[in-house]
């Protein structure tokens, strides 16, 4: 007489067919953390390692003539656009030259109308 | 440079001001250019990408925002052109090596044509320090451009976590454990070359 098979376990233990779309199961609560491991130290200590050695790197200096070289590159690629050369005439500012001059001509009104009395009377 | 300051600088620089550019460029040339070198390791073409960032910035600041620092902004546009030339250079297969500060180069010339090792008399410190300086660089150099970056920013340039996220436009947790990565990555590379 053969011994009866073990019961099957009950359909209402299994988990239902849609589980996976509903996505996994939340894991059983664990054990507490540890307090740190050797191994989660020695990272920790890998880390500080690198931090140190790259912090002893000597600070670059950019060359000096970087802020000159920009410009002319900008100026060069816009064709003139931007940061173009000026001459003089186009970098003193129209008051400042409009100033000067009617001063220039008031000091020559001034000589034109002194030179009379400055000349000696023959 | 205060809030105010550079908020003045952003304005005269959408004016396309020429003195204003040459402000900024003067103002954060340093930086630039310190990640640019750490990056690449190359003076040469670390000059040639720093020149090409100041001119994107003169031609993109428009679009800048004013949502984060101005530096910020430059460290990303670096950011950028660095990998767009790491690529480039890769391509091209072509060999960067790494270089030596001056001072590490006058220091080695001063030993007397020796060797290191071979005990001559030298500044024990600058030699040591050129050392460290090569074989530092020379292991960031084989670093994956990400790694690079994030390694420089933070332990080179010291830079927050905060800014680090606004340069790289990841987020806190993946800058932390890719940077882990990183120096662990570093720490392998160094290994290498001093057996």
């Amino acid at each position: 007489m053969s011994t009866p098979d073990p019961p099957l376990p009950s359909l209402a233990a299994r988990p239902p067919a849609n589980a996976a779309a509903a996505g996994p199961e939340p894991a059983p609560p664990g054990p507490k953390p540890e307090p740190q491991t050797e191994t989660e130290t020695e990272t920790e200590s890998d880390d500080e390692g690198a931090r140190a050695l790259l912090g002893k790197l000597n600070k670059v200096a950019a060359p000096p003539d970087l802020a000159s070289r920009v410009p002319d590159l900008i100026q060069r690629r816009s064709a003139g656009r931007f940061f173009a050369k000026r001459r003089l005439a186009d970098r003193l500012p129209l008051e400042w030259v409009s100033l000067v001059m009617l001063a220039l001509l008031a000091l020559i009104y001034a000589v034109l109308r002194m030179a009379p009395a400055l000349l000696p009377t023959p | 440079m205060d809030a105010r300051d550079e908020a003045d600088l952003i304005r005269r620089l959408q004016q396309r001001d020429e003195k204003a550019f040459v402000l900024c460029v003067r103002t954060y040339q340093d930086k630039v250019y310190g990640l640019i070198y750490r990056m690449l390791g190359n003076h040469a073409e670390a000059q040639d990408v720093a020149q090409e960032v100041f001119v994107t910035v003169f031609k993109s600041i428009d679009s800048f925002r004013g949502e984060s620092k101005l530096s910020t902004w430059l460290y990303r546009i670096s950011a950028n052109h660095c990998k767009n030339r790491i690529k480039y250079l890769r391509r091209r297969a072509h060999k960067t090596t790494t270089e030596l500060d001056a001072q590490a180069e006058r220091a080695l010339q001063n030993t007397s044509g020796s060797t290191l090792g071979e005990g001559q008399a030298g500044p024990a410190e600058v030699l040591e320090g050129a050392q460290l300086e090569q074989i530092v660089q020379r292991a960031i150099g084989k670093l994956e451009e990400e790694h690079r970056l994030l390694l420089v920013l933070r332990d080179v340039e010291e830079m927050s976590y905060e800014e680090i996220m606004q340069v790289t436009g990841l987020p806190e947790g993946t800058v932390k454990s890719r940077l882990h990565r990183a120096r662990q990555a570093l720490k392998e590379e160094i290994a290498r070359h001093t057996k």
